[in-house]
């Protein structure tokens, strides 16, 4: 217990003078988590520009560009007169959308015939498309809806009748979970969180091998008393600590200022984080006790934790992709945290729901740690069967057999 | 002279990176294998089988047909149908499925005698790609349901097929793509990614040489064999980069386009013309940004994490408008702004040179200032080695 603490402090030590170890441990944390916070701060996307190009010129059309032009979603600024301006406004990114309401729309609805508006959106950006869809459909059905109201009316149908034919099925949407869709409650916690397991494995990688490249590895074998657990023990709690302290400023602070909602309970959040940490630092360490050199053990780190971001299944689901990046995905820590975290931070799911994805991320803990243990397990025989170490173990045994 | 000096110094380049196994895994092997490793997730480009869980509490014709409709929508999946709605929360709860869709009893009836129906339907929409493409799904079936109920309805009252159809939708829509695109999601990111995988290896790989020059004291040997102008040296190292990137870009656009079946809508000559001046400018800016740092790790390490910042701020996956100005002014200063708006312009919506005129101008921009940058870092290192070297004499 003792060597682990003196390991610990050892460990806190370097931390605070090692300039890289420092800065992604304490710096880059709070520069990044406000930087994904400001990023998305504004939340929602309103006013698109979209261009009207109107053939009709009738009081419908008219009233039907004033309800477009109501939408919080979207503003009109500009009036093309054909097919060809809509799509040279848009290549200049000066809109990106446009309605066309043909000629004879108000007289062809007058004479109970149909009439069609076209919608064009600009598909280059999904986020675009998407949401104008959804505000020019949303208006064009309120105006059918109306229209088919007046309609039944006019033919001696009751109110109510008429309200039913108009529109059959009603379709209550309850939202769940971010019910405004908002998108800084959607993308800023994944974002932080993916961030913060990039730095924990990027700088787990140099935890044991540096010992190696500052020639210090000896020492701290001593510490140990030659014990790989007490030295695992001793690397690993520092950069967990640090790692807590980091959670709790990602929640304490950046949510709070950032009024970002925490639907979760406080105890399967941390145990959660918890795993995650700890899973991350058994990658790192595993890699960093295989790997002797650094500056390799930090671009296998980034090759391997760089695509956790999309291969989780946060912004395209995993059930979508093709069964070997599903694979993949599964042999990242990130991926079952995820999914964990969604489940307690959004949706508040019990212990039940949250088990096999603690279960998944447990995997990530116990088999880096055993093939690190296992690896420096052979490295520190090779160590202690020649030179300075072994006089020191010899030197320890001899002691201890005097004082017995 | 400046051709043999370039051809020498992009030699010694082409030399250092063969023998440093960092930059053959960030130079040769990243870039080809993060564009096939993050293309091949958006291989089916769209999201398929979004799972839901109907209760069907009705047990008619019109409810199975209704489940029918959506099951066989190109999205969305009816993984069970069940009565019991504690078993539909329990499936939700465990995101088994992503939506629940409750038909209520006498759904039937209620359509048939024109008194509504009231279907509700409960989205998880902690995620947005599968709630907005089930709530888009369902709502177009429900319509078309509605159309169906007034379409029999207009016919009973005797109108004929082609008046019932008018009248059952006055106003129809007609949603229309501008530009030959895939409307997508796989569509929409694989350009920005395939760019950004060239840029961040780019980066990645010419901070971290610069920086190792630095490490391993090489500096002057660099300097030296540029016939001591700060210039030659910068476009010398430069060189190696961007005739390989050139290689890279055409590997890209020829292989990974046609595999990922990506359209390339606009003109070639210009997407040319565009890339060469893109990576000009980030010569220039790796070449500031490698002098930074005098050990090649922290090259890797700070371009290990700017990745996703400098993404999200260019713009391409929210709009630039709406962001933060603190985040609009950092973002003017990355030459991924720029660029990403002016390659999809070229690549997907056929721009003219005239339409990316402002793109181009800004890239320019940062590449002088950018250029300037890294003139002055070289200026200063240069001056520190000779004072190291008359140190030494």
């Amino acid at each position: 217990m003792k060597a682990i603490w003196k390991i610990t402090l050892r460990e806190f030590k370097i931390i605070a003078s090692k300039r890289s170890y420092f800065v992604i441990l304490l710096i880059f944390p709070p520069v990044v988590f406000l930087l994904y916070s400001f990023i998305y701060n504004s939340q929602g996307l309103k006013n698109i520009p979209i261009a009207v190009w109107d053939e009709d010129k009738t009081e419908l059309s008219r009233f039907l560009i004033r309800q477009y032009q109501s939408s919080p979603m979207v503003t009109i600024v500009a009036n093309p007169t054909s097919a060809n301006d809509i799509e040279n406004l848009a290549r200049k990114n000066e809109i990106h959308g446009a309605v066309h309401i043909p000629k004879n729309f108000e007289a062809n609805l007058k004479s109970f015939k149909g009439s069609t508006v076209t919608f064009y959106r600009n598909t280059s950006n999904l986020i675009f498309g998407s949401m104008l869809y959804k505000a020019f459909a949303q208006v064009t059905l309120t105006i059918n809806a109306g229209i088919l109201l007046e309609r039944f009316k006019a033919t001696g149908v009751e109110p109510e009748t008429a309200m039913n034919l108009a529109n059959p099925i009603r379709l209550h949407v309850n939202s769940l979970y971010n019910p405004t869709y908002n998108y800084q409650n959607y993308l800023v916690p994944g974002l932080m969180t993916v961030g913060f397991q990039m730095m924990l494995i990027m700088i787990a990688v140099l935890i044991i091998n540096s010992e190696w490249e500052n020639n210090t590895y000896n020492k701290l074998l001593q510490m140990s008393n030659g014990s790989t657990i007490t030295l695992l023990m001793g690397k690993t709690f520092p950069h967990f600590i640090i790692g807590l302290i980091n959670v709790v400023l990602m929640f304490g602070v950046f949510y709070a200022v950032f009024n970002i909602p925490i639907n979760a309970e406080v105890v399967p959040l941390m145990v959660l984080f918890s795993m995650l940490i700890l899973a991350c630092l058994a990658i790192g360490i595993m890699v960093s006790v295989i790997f002797t050199e650094a500056l390799m053990a930090s671009d296998l780190a980034l090759f391997y934790t760089s695509p956790a971001f999309v291969f989780s299944g946060f912004t395209f689901p995993k059930w979508a992709m093709p069964w070997y990046d599903q694979f993949y995905a599964s042999l990242m820590p990130y991926t079952p945290f995820l999914m964990g975290f969604f489940k307690v931070y959004q949706m508040n799911a019990g212990w039940n729901s949250l088990l096999p994805d603690l279960i998944h991320l447990g995997w990530f803990i116990l088999i880096p740690y055993s093939i690190a243990f296992a690896v420096l397990k052979i490295k520190n025989t090779r160590v202690l069967s020649d030179g300075e170490v072994r006089s020191w173990k010899i030197g320890v045994r001899r002691d201890v057999e005097t004082k017995n | 002279m400046l051709k043999s000096i370039l051809i020498k110094l992009t030699l010694r380049e082409a030399s250092r990176v063969a023998k440093d196994h960092t930059l053959i895994l960030s130079l040769l092997f990243a870039p080809i294998f993060y564009a096939f490793f993050y293309g091949s997730i958006y291989i089916n480009k769209t999201e398929k089988e979004v799972s839901i869980i109907i209760v069907d509490n009705d047990h008619s014709d019109a409810s199975r047909t209704f489940i029918r409709m959506i099951d066989e929508s190109q999205i969305v999946e009816v993984a069970i149908v069940t009565e019991d709605m504690n078993e539909a929360k329990l499936q939700f709860l465990h995101t088994k499925v992503q939506g629940i869709v409750h038909i209520p009893k006498n759904f039937e009836a209620d359509l048939k005698g024109i008194k509504g129906t009231d279907v509700k339907m409960f989205l998880n929409t902690s995620r947005f790609l599968p709630s907005n493409d089930i709530n888009q799904t369902v709502h177009e079936i429900a319509l078309i349901i509605g159309a169906g109920v007034r379409l029999k309805y207009h016919q009973m009252h005797g109108s004929n097929s082609t008046q019932s159809l008018e009248r059952a939708m006055p106003v129809s829509i007609d949603d229309h793509t501008l530009f030959v695109l895939p409307s997508t999601y796989g569509g929409f990111l694989l350009p920005g990614l395939l760019l950004l995988i060239l840029q961040q290896t780019f980066l990645i790989g010419m901070t971290e040489s610069i920086a190792r020059e630095r490490e391993q004291k090489t500096v002057r040997n660099w300097l030296k064999q540029s016939g001591g102008s700060i210039w030659k040296s910068i476009w010398g190292k430069s060189l190696f980069f961007l005739i390989l990137y050139a290689a890279y870009s055409l590997f890209f656009h020829v292989v990974n386009y046609h595999v990922l079946d990506l359209p390339i809508n606009g003109s070639i000559g210009l997407l040319v013309v565009l890339l060469t001046v893109f990576f000009l400018v980030l010569a220039m800016f790796g070449t500031f940004f490698g002098t930074l740092f005098s050990k090649e790790i922290w090259a890797l390490q700070f371009f290990a994490f700017s990745s996703y910042p400098i993404f999200l701020a260019s713009g391409y996956s929210w709009p630039l408008f709406t962001l933060n100005p603190v985040i609009q002014a950092f973002a003017f200063i990355l030459p991924t702004t720029p660029v990403l708006e002016a390659y999809i312009g070229v690549v997907y919506k056929n721009a003219s040179i005239i339409d990316i005129q402002y793109n181009l101008a800004h890239l320019l921009l940062l590449g002088f200032c950018y250029g300037g940058l890294a003139w002055w870092r070289m200026k200063k290192l240069s001056t520190l080695e000779i004072s190291a070297q008359s140190n030494e004499v």
